[in-house]
C-alpha cells in the first residue's frame, strides 16, 4: 500500500535536547492514525516538521514522496492548537480565503459542515468561542480535500456537544484516498476513531499498530494502553 | 501571489483608511489656520505630518511581514502552498502600494500650502523652473522600499535564532544597524573612492531659453543641486539595487526553507 | 453506541448485527446499512464496520451483492444456529465467571434454577 508519510531517523536537535530522536514512522493511505503522547514528548514537533512550519535537523520525511516544500503544503491539511486566522476575518472571509489559496478546496462542503456546526458566516472570527473556533478552523480544513490530514487536539478545550459534532465530522471525512493524523490527550473519547495509533515518547515511536489488534493483544483499551506505557 | 496581495489589502485597509483620514483631518486643521499662522509655518507642519506619516506607515509595514514570524497567523500564512519570493514579494508591493498613496494625499497637501507662500508657483512658472514630481517620488519610494528590506532581512535572519518577539524585534534592529553602517562603509569609502561616475536626477526641470541661476553669489552644491539634480554615484546605485536583490534572493529563501515557527 | 473499548470494536459490531438478527430486528434478507451510515451512527472508523461486515460475510451471515450492499443471510437454519452459538458464548462467560467466584456445579445449577422460578 502506498505510504502518504514516510518518516526514517527523523531527528529534531535543539541546543541542549532533542526533540525528535531518530524518529520512524510510516503512514499508509486511507489511515486514521492517533499519535498519542504526553506534552514535552515530541508530537508537536513532529505535526509542525510534517506540517512544514518546522525543519528536521537530519533524517527524512516524505509526503506523497516529495520532501517538505510548496507541493507537500497543498497536500497536507495542517489543523493547529492554536487561532491561526487573521484576527480581521469573519467565518466567510476566511471560507474565501481558503477557497482562493487552496485548488483542492470544496466551498461548497465548507457551507455544509458550517450550517452543520451552527456557525453563521457573518460572524467576527474574533467573537468566537473556544469551541466554536475548533468547529470553524475543523470545517475548514475538512473541506479540502487533501491527502493528509494533521489534526492537533481536535477536541481539546471543547464542550460534548462541539465535540460530537468534530467527531462525526471527522467520521464523515474518511476517505480511501487520504489519510488522518490525530494528536489527542483525550484518547478515550476519540479512541474508537483510530484504525492504526502509534505511541511517542521522547521523540522516538516506542509503540505503534492496529488499534483492533493493540486491543486483541494487550486486552486493553488504548486509553488503558496508554496510561500504561506513559505512567 | 497576487491573491495574497488581495487579502494584504483586504485585512488593512481599514487601519489604512484611519491613516489617511488622520492625514486629511490634521492638513484640513491648518487649512484652517491659514489666515492666522505664517505660511511658512504652514508648509513646514504639512511636511512634518508627512514626515511623520512616513515614519508611521515604515513601522506598519515592518508589521506586515514581522507579524506572520513571530504570531500565531504565521500558521496559516506559512502553511499556504506559496512560494518564500511570493510571501515576500506580496508584503513589498503592499507596503509600496500604502507608501504611495499616503505621500500623495500628505505631498498635495504640502504642495498646496507651499503654492500659497508669496505665489510661489507663480514665481516658479515666472523664472521657468518647473519641479520634477515624478523623479522625487520615485527616490523616495525607491528609499523606502529598499530600507524596508533591509528590515526584512534583518528580521528574518534574527527570526532563524530568536523565537521571542521582543528579543527578535530589539536583535533585528541591532543587525540592521550592523547592515547599514556596513554598507555605508562600502559605499563611501570603497565604491565613491573607487568609481567615479555621476549622473543626476534632476528635480528641477528648466524651460529653454529662460535665464537660469549663475549667481556666484550662490553656494556652488547648492547651485549643482538645483542645476543639475541631486548626484548619485553610478556604481554606487548599482550596488543599491544589488543588495536589495540579495536581500530579496536570501529573505526569500529562509523564510521557505529555513523558518522554524 | 457505548463499546467496551478492551475488546476489538469490530467484534462488538458484529455482535450487535448477529443479536439484531436474532431478535428479528433485522430481518432475514434484509439490507445492512453501508458501511458509512453505520459508521457515523455508531461514531466510529468506517474500516472498522468494514472489517466487521467482512467478517459476517466470511461467517456466512451476510452476504454483498456488488453494487447493490449487503444482505442478511436468508438461511433460517443459519440464524437458528447464531442463536445457539450466541447462548453457547454467553453460557461459558457464565460459568467461567462463576467458577471464578468458587461456585461448583451443583451450586451453578441451583442458583440458576432458583433464579429462573423466581422469574417465572
Amino acid at each position: 500500500m502506498e505510504s502518504i508519510l514516510k518518516a526514517s531517523n527523523l531527528t529534531k536537535s535543539y541546543f541542549r535536547k532533542k526533540g525528535l530522536n531518530n524518529l520512524d514512522l510510516e503512514i499508509p493511505l486511507g489511515r486514521i492514525v492517533g499519535l498519542l503522547g504526553p506534552n514535552g514528548s515530541g508530537k508537536t514537533t513532529f505535526i509542525k516538521i510534517a506540517a512544514g512550519i518546522l525543519r528536521h535537523t537530519s533524517g527524512e520525511i516524505k509526503i506523497d514522496g516529495q520532501d517538505s516544500g510548496v507541493y507537500t503544503k497543498s497536500v497536507v491539511a495542517y489543523l493547529p492548537d492554536v487561532n491561526f486566522l487573521y484576527k480581521w476575518m469573519k467565518i466567510k472571509h476566511a471560507v474565501k480565503f481558503y477557497k482562493d489559496m487552496f485548488k483542492d478546496f470544496d466551498e461548497n462542503k465548507c457551507k455544509e459542515l458550517l450550517v452543520f456546526m451552527d456557525l453563521d458566516e457573518n460572524d467576527k472570527v474574533t467573537t468566537l468561542s473556544k469551541g466554536m473556533m475548533e468547529k470553524l478552523n475543523l470545517s475548514l480544513t475538512l473541506a479540502r480535500k487533501a491527502k493528509l490530514y494533521i489534526l492537533d487536539e481536535p477536541l481539546g478545550g471543547v464542550d460534548p456537544t462541539a465535540r460530537e459534532k468534530i467527531l462525526n465530522a471527522i467520521i464523515d471525512n474518511c476517505r480511501e484516498d487520504s489519510s488522518m493524523i490525530v494528536t489527542t490527550h483525550l484518547v478515550n473519547d476519540i479512541e474508537r476513531l483510530f484504525d492504526d495509533v502509534a505511541f511517542i515518547s521522547e521523540g522516538k515511536i516506542v509503540l505503534q499498530g492496529n488499534a483492533e489488534e493493540l486491543r486483541i493483544e494487550k486486552g486493553k483499551s488504548i486509553d488503558e494502553l496508554y496510561r500504561e506505557v506513559f505512567k | 501571489m497576487l491573491k495574497l496581495i488581495k487579502y494584504e489589502l483586504i485585512g488593512k485597509y481599514k487601519s489604512f483608511g484611519i491613516l489617511i483620514l488622520l492625514i486629511i483631518l490634521l492638513n484640513l486643521g491648518l487649512i484652517s489656520r491659514m489666515n492666522h499662522w505664517e505660511t511658512e509655518l504652514l508648509v513646514m507642519l504639512s511636511i512634518f505630518i508627512g514626515m511623520a506619516i512616513g515614519v508611521t506607515l515604515l513601522v506598519w509595514c515592518i508589521n506586515l511581514f514581522a507579524q506572520d514570524l513571530y504570531d500565531d497567523k504565521g500558521y496559516l500564512t506559512y502553511t499556504l502552498p506559496q512560494r518564500g519570493y511570493s510571501i515576500l514579494g506580496s508584503k513589498l508591493i503592499v507596503s509600496a502600494i500604502f507608501y504611495i498613496i499616503a505621500m500623495c494625499i500628505a505631498a498635495a497637501f504640502s504642495i498646496y500650502f507651499m503654492n500659497n507662500v508669496n505665489d510661489f508657483q507663480m514665481s516658479l512658472d515666472m523664472a521657468g523652473i518647473k519641479i520634477k514630481w515624478l523623479n522625487i517620488a520615485i527616490l523616495f519610494l525607491t528609499s523606502f522600499v529598499g530600507v524596508l528590506m533591509t528590515i526584512y532581512f534583518s528580521i528574518s535572519v534574527t527570526r532563524l535564532a530568536i523565537a521571542k518577539k521582543r528579543m527578535g524585534k530589539f536583535a533585528a534592529f541591532i543587525i540592521f544597524a550592523i547592515i547599514n553602517t556596513i554598507e555605508g562603509l562600502i559605499s563611501y569609502k570603497i565604491i565613491d573612492k573607487v568609481f567615479n561616475h555621476t549622473f543626476y536626477i534632476k528635480i528641477f526641470g528648466f524651460l529653454q531659453g529662460t535665464n537660469t541661476i549663475n549667481n556666484s553669489n550662490m553656494d556652488s552644491d547648492l547651485t549643482s543641486l538645483i542645476v543639475n539634480g541631486i548626484p548619485l554615484n553610478t556604481a554606487n546605485v548599482i550596488f543599491q539595487v544589488i543588495i536589495f536583490i540579495v536581500f530579496f534572493i536570501l529573505t526569500s529563501y529562509i523564510i521557505e526553507k529555513k523558518i522554524d515557527l | 453506541m457505548k463499546f467496551d473499548e478492551n475488546i476489538p470494536i469490530y467484534i462488538q459490531i458484529m455482535n450487535y448485527i448477529k443479536e439484531r438478527i436474532i431478535t428479528e430486528e433485522l430481518k432475514k434478507g434484509e439490507k445492512l446499512p453501508s458501511v458509512r451510515e453505520l459508521a457515523e451512527q455508531m461514531k466510529v472508523n468506517p474500516n472498522t464496520v468494514q472489517r466487521a461486515y467482512q467478517e459476517l460475510e466470511r461467517e456466512n451471515v451476510a452476504h454483498s451483492q456488488r453494487g447493490l450492499g449487503r444482505y442478511i443471510t436468508e438461511d433460517e437454519e443459519k440464524i437458528k444456529m447464531l442463536k445457539s452459538e450466541m447462548a453457547s458464548e454467553f453460557i461459558n462467560t457464565f460459568i467461567k465467571g462463576m467458577s471464578k467466584l468458587g461456585y461448583t456445579t451443583e451450586e451453578i445449577i441451583d442458583i440458576l434454577s432458583k433464579k429462573l422460578e423466581g422469574k417465572c
